[in-house]
């Protein structure tokens, strides 16, 4: 960075001087009259002045109004009751605290960037900006804007766009013509609109008319040289205004204009779609090859041994992205083929687990019966033996009490007191058990 | 910013005016003067006049309510049989005023008050009874009137 000169000024008078420059007056810029130029949510509109908020500010029940607005309603309700009590202008809650909060930057945001018309539209400023420049617009660019003139002596102001013309502009000067004196600034409007002197000719009729009605006299001239309307479809007919009326009625191309007018307008809006789509085409495009890249690895790999043979004939595949998605479609087709059967056979050998267990299951509870079957007869022939051991012991006692008896008496005689110890009734229950 | 707010107000209702209302300025110079044109609604005693009333609005504007009055005479109960024809609207009472509410509301809220007078809250005593007592009596009070007074 270059130092300055020694000579210059220090960098903060200079700041100063160029402030004082850019800003001849504070004049502040009315936000609540502006011409909006969209129309804006209600949402962002002051319930109170009817205009999107400016300098928004939030009460303790959350309604947001313009400070300026809530100061008046709350100088007014100050006025109208004794007590130190204010509400809100909305809902009439109670406001205890009246420091008012500050509202989200982002409703700041939102309100700056509403388009609106520079206030000086009606001098000719065409300015649409953001409504939080419009200030900077009329301080600083606006064209129509009053500043000093830039006479130093001169306390006069003039719009910003006649200060390039440099000098003084309020010198009082005559105008050549009608003699009537004006200050320099006015001058050359009052010689373009309101002359009454001041002479020009029709380039058509060389007919002398004021300036001031050149314009109006132009669009009327009997002698001006019009073309036909078709001109830009190829008629070259040009005439007189007079003379041109009957040219139109007999022109067959003037006839066919309206028609004319509408294919180019209908082929203008093709165009505009067929540049749209091809837009479209090209992203598409892009996309597109960027896949083919990602899958070109296993792609190449694909091709490799049959990269000779596919060469000239890229075979019934336009290429290898699409030779890999059929590859891929068929593979999914055989997966879904080969899930669809393994959940059949499945199916089939759970259905034959549970027929087999079924059966098993049976054959158990049969052979439990049939052990408990046994398990009874079991039990009574064990009874029966133990009764007749106990008889034979009994026996033996007394034979011994009374005197010797045979051990083979006593072995017959077990032998027929066992048979009428069984009842037929055990041999019908073990029948129907069985 | 009074004026700003009633002309936009005033503009916007010229823009979309109200069912069966016209509103128009007496006085150019004047915004704080409108006058308007109701057509009595339908199915009411009212029906198939015209009554002209008026729209103060406060030099206080929006922080004092608007005041309005009939200029032709109305046979309501909610309207004061004089030569003022003051009208009680409940929400353009003081108290009850709130800087946020909109002369469309209040126009729509006088224009039901004709479909729908409301006798508990009557400037006009006798006619509130009459409407509660005797309604053919009053409904047909109320055509005469309407005949008489609110020719179109």
């Amino acid at each position: 960075m270059a130092t300055p000169p020694p000579s210059s000024p220090r960098r903060l008078s200079l700041l100063q001087a160029d402030a004082a420059l850019q800003r001849p007056q504070v004049n502040p810029v009315d936000l609540r009259s502006l011409e909006y130029v969209d129309p804006y949510d209600h949402n962002l509109m002051c319930a109170i002045c009817h205009s999107p908020f400016v300098c928004p500010v939030r009460l303790e029940c959350d309604h947001v109004f313009c400070q300026r607005c809530v100061n008046d309603a709350m100088s007014y309700q100050d006025r109208d009751s004794r007590v130190y009590i204010v509400s809100c202008p909305s809902c009439r809650r109670k406001i205890e605290n009246r420091a008012i909060a500050p509202v989200p930057k982002i409703l700041s945001h939102i309100l700056d960037d509403l388009r609106v018309k520079c206030p000086l539209e009606f001098l000719g400023c065409p300015e649409v900006t953001a409504r939080g420049d419009v200030q900077d617009h009329v301080d600083k660019y606006c064209a129509y804007a009053e500043v000093e003139c830039s006479s130093e002596s001169c306390l006069l102001t003039v719009l910003r766009k006649d200060l390039v013309k440099g000098g003084c502009l309020h010198r009082v000067v005559n105008c050549e013509d009608c003699e009537r004196s004006f200050m320099e600034k006015d001058l050359e409007i009052h010689r373009l609109r309101h002359c009454e002197v001041v002479e020009s000719s029709c380039p058509d009729c060389n007919v002398p008319v004021l300036l001031r009605d050149i314009k109006v006299h132009i669009e009327r001239c009997p002698n001006a040289i019009l073309l036909c309307n078709a001109a830009e479809y190829g008629c070259a007919f040009a005439a007189r205004r007079e003379t041109l009326d009957e040219h139109l009625n007999t022109c067959p191309l003037a006839k066919l204009v309206p028609f004319l007018r509408l294919q180019n307008e209908r082929l203008e809006a093709h165009e505009a779609a067929l540049k749209l789509l091809r837009h479209k085409n090209s992203i598409l495009e892009t996309s597109f090859s960027t896949i083919q890249e990602t899958l070109s690895p296993s792609a190449n790999l694909i091709d490799a041994p049959s990269s000779s043979a596919t060469a000239s004939d890229t075979g019934p595949f336009d290429s290898t992205a699409h030779h890999l998605l059929c590859l891929h479609e068929s593979l999914r087709e055989e997966v879904s083929r080969v899930s669809a059967a393994v959940s059949e056979v499945d199916a089939k050998a759970s259905m034959m687990v549970m027929n087999e267990s079924l059966r098993i299951k049976e054959d158990l509870s049969h052979a439990n019966a049939a052990i408990g079957s046994m398990r009874m007869q079991l039990h009574w022939l064990m009874s029966a033996r133990l009764q007749n051991q106990q008889r034979v012991a009994m026996v033996r006692a007394q034979s011994s009490g009374e005197g010797l008896t045979s051990s083979a008496d006593a072995g017959s005689s077990s032998g027929s007191v066992e048979l009428p110890v069984r009842r037929l009734s055990d041999s019908t229950r073990q029948d129907t058990k069985l | 910013m009074a004026q700003k707010r009633i002309v936009k107000e005033y503009s916007e209702l010229q823009k979309n005016p109200p069912l069966g209302m016209k509103i128009s300025l007496p006085s150019e110079a004047d915004m704080h003067q409108w006058q308007i044109l109701i057509d009595g609604p339908k199915g009411s005693p009212y029906e198939g006049g015209v009554f002209t009333l008026q729209l103060s609005l406060p030099t206080e504007y929006p922080f004092k309510p608007p005041t309005l009055s009939f200029k032709t005479k109305i046979y309501h109960p909610n309207v004061t049989n004089d030569d003022k024809g003051s009208m009680c609207l409940g929400m353009l009472r003081a108290d009850e005023w709130k800087p946020s509410s909109k002369i469309d509301a209040v126009l729509g809220f006088a224009r039901r008050l004709l479909s729908e007078p409301q006798p508990d809250d009557a400037v006009e005593g006798g006619i509130a009874r009459e409407f509660k007592e005797n309604k053919k009596e009053f409904i047909k009070n109320a055509k005469a009137w309407t005949k008489q007074y609110a020719k179109k």
